[in-house]
């Protein structure tokens, strides 16, 4: 089920009702909301949300055995075979095809000529083939799965308390708003809430919701999808077709795409869940404002990244252990992050690319004197440089994740190289349409505070019927058709 | 109730209780369909003929009628046709 669909405003509708005309009854609430989740999940596929729930019951499980057992080698054993059945699972769906495709296939061809056996491998990838491409990968398993991974473990160090029911963890775990791309909550800020479910007197930052999931909208409806169109796509998928600066604007447009694309559900995520009364931390923080990659990663998809340093970095050692071994930790972090975010060497390239740009980072800003996080005064000229320098870096990077091949990213970068020759994309509409997908950068974190105050300071019938108003504006300006969000692949 | 990580607490007393929430979301729909209404009834004549079909065409019939009366269709037909085109119009290049 998308977010801007009639299905979804009919399922939001009804489930809202429910949710706020159920106070009094806190178990039949909690049950409906639950089955709304499962239902929207399952909406895809009643497969799916069989799985999320049976992920949802052994992992409280795991969670309830690991917090009540005082040996400390049972519940190391007990994590230990946790953590690695979620993988497994995980593993099974996204990374089947590409281990065997793009890892055994390549390596064993030039040994199976070696040994005269090619056409016994040409015989088992014909039967393998058909099982691997039967593989369906569950939407959002990779979001829900972190998620219940960061609570056993957090059970496991005792940062979090166990759920004090398998209702309340399947809540929090499969909780729709957030269920298909985030943002990663943690279970320390998430499970308090599901456990005692806000009652009528709560106050609901309407205003807040009201910015959080209109500007979602917009960001997804009209910039992210006209971008995708008409700039990002034909790009990638012809680059050689394209001048230098056509295939500029394209990767530009893209790097506007893919934040607008995912920021924006991201917001609709957090303004569905405070009309509910549950409160998600912030997502993105404006990131290609920042100054340098390691800001940057502290504004982009926040809950991914405060996850992998968590869960990855910091138990890997962290910078505990010298310089060399901290460059190693983070390179080794965003392998894996890019790993996470889809099988494929382009992806594994990309993890790469950052850990070694902010390894390098470090280096360099320690050798010339400068502190490791970019001090508030820095100047405004030194500021925008490096604000510039950066959005080129990781304009870059998107090339390798947005590109489906290696031969694609070579492409592209040799046409970049290529300048002459008239533009074909480049307009007044193109660079208005970017203006804005840079600009809507302001509407991330709290910087829209007094906006949201004055709009709850309306009476309640004007908030919704202005809301109602932009939305059908938004309605009017963006293409038709429902495109899928970026971040559902993954 | 607890509040995640990142939340401004100044707004922690910032918003209207859950009634009136639900009054302003059911405001939101009401006006949402009004606006809509002519547009959702064509997207669903347009969907693959089969029982899904026939249930939003049915569904959305009379909302599109009193759509039609009240002349509150035509925020959405107008932007459809003014920013909507225009914006459509300089991409078929």
């Amino acid at each position: 089920m998308l977010f801007p669909t009639t299905v979804f405003a009919l399922f939001f509708a009804i489930v809202f009702a429910l949710h706020w005309g159920l106070v009094r009854f806190p178990l039949p609430r909690k049950l409906v909301l639950l089955s709304a989740s499962l239902f929207f999940y399952g909406y895809w596929s009643w497969k799916f949300a069989l799985m999320l729930l049976a992920s949802a019951l052994l992992n409280h499980a795991a969670a309830v055995w690991i917090d009540k057992s005082e040996d400390p080698k049972g519940r190391r054993r007990m994590i230990a075979f946790t953590v690695t059945a979620n993988l497994l699972v995980l593993g099974v769906f996204k990374y089947t095809g590409f281990l065997f495709t793009r890892f055994m296939v390549p390596l064993a061809i030039p040994l199976c000529a070696r040994l005269g056996t090619t056409d016994q491998l040409i015989a088992l990838q014909e039967q393998v083939l058909p099982f691997i491409e039967k593989i369906v990968l569950p939407v959002g398993i990779s979001f829900y799965t972190f998620q219940a991974l960061s609570y056993v473990v957090d059970v496991y160090w005792r940062k979090t308390p166990v759920a004090r029911s398998g209702l309340d963890f399947a809540n929090y775990l499969a909780f729709f708003p957030q269920l298909v791309a985030g943002p990663i909550v943690r279970a320390a800020d998430l499970l308090p809430q599901m456990a005692v479910f806000p009652d009528r007197s709560v106050h609901l930052d309407v205003g807040r919701a009201a910015t959080l999931i209109l500007g979602g909208l917009f960001k997804k409806m009209v910039v992210a999808n006209w971008l995708s169109e008409h700039l990002a796509d034909p790009v990638f998928a012809m680059p050689e077709s394209y001048g230098g600066l056509d295939i500029l604007l394209g990767v530009y447009a893209y790097a506007l795409q893919i934040y607008c694309d995912f920021s924006a559900y991201s917001d609709i995520a957090i303004g569905c869940a405070l009309l509910f009364g549950f409160h998600f931390p912030v997502n993105f923080n404006a990131p290609y404002f920042a100054v340098t990659l390691q800001e940057f990663w502290r504004r982009w998809h926040i809950s991914l990244s405060t996850w992998l340093r968590d869960y990855l970095y910091i138990p890997l050692g962290g910078s505990r252990a010298g310089s060399v071994r901290t460059r190693i930790n983070l390179f080794l972090t965003f392998l894996l992050g890019g790993l996470w975010h889809g099988a494929g060497w382009t992806f594994v390239l990309w993890g790469a690319y950052h850990g070694a740009y902010l390894s390098l980072e470090r280096i360099v800003r320690r050798l010339m004197g400068l502190p490791e996080k970019p001090s508030a005064d820095t100047t405004l000229i030194l500021g925008l440089l490096g604000r510039i320098w950066i959005f080129q870096v990781v304009c870059f990077s998107w090339i390798l994740f947005r590109a489906p091949t290696m031969a694609v990213v070579g492409d592209i970068v040799r046409g970049m190289c290529k300048w002459g020759g008239p533009s074909t994309l480049l307009s007044g509409t193109a660079a208005l349409v970017l203006v804005i997908g840079f600009l809507v950068q302001f509407l991330d974190g709290h910087r829209f505070r007094p906006v949201w105050d004055v709009v709850g300071r309306w009476p309640v019938w004007v908030q919704g019927a202005v809301a109602a108003l932009i939305l059908t504006l938004i309605l009017g300006i963006g293409p038709t058709g429902v495109a899928p969000f970026i971040y559902f692949q993954f | 109730m607890c509040r995640a990580k990142g939340d401004s607490e100044s707004s922690q007393h910032i918003g209207v209780v859950a009634g009136r929430t639900c009054f302003c979301v059911g405001v939101f729909f009401i006006f949402m369909l009004l606006f809509n209404g002519v547009a959702m009834y064509a997207s669903a004549t347009r969907l693959e003929y089969g029982a899904t079909r026939d249930f939003w065409v049915s569904v959305l019939r009379p909302l599109e009628r009193v759509s039609r009366t009240s002349g509150l269709f035509l925020l959405r037909d107008q932007t459809e046709k003014t920013l909507g085109k225009w914006l459509n119009k300089t991409s078929e290049r």
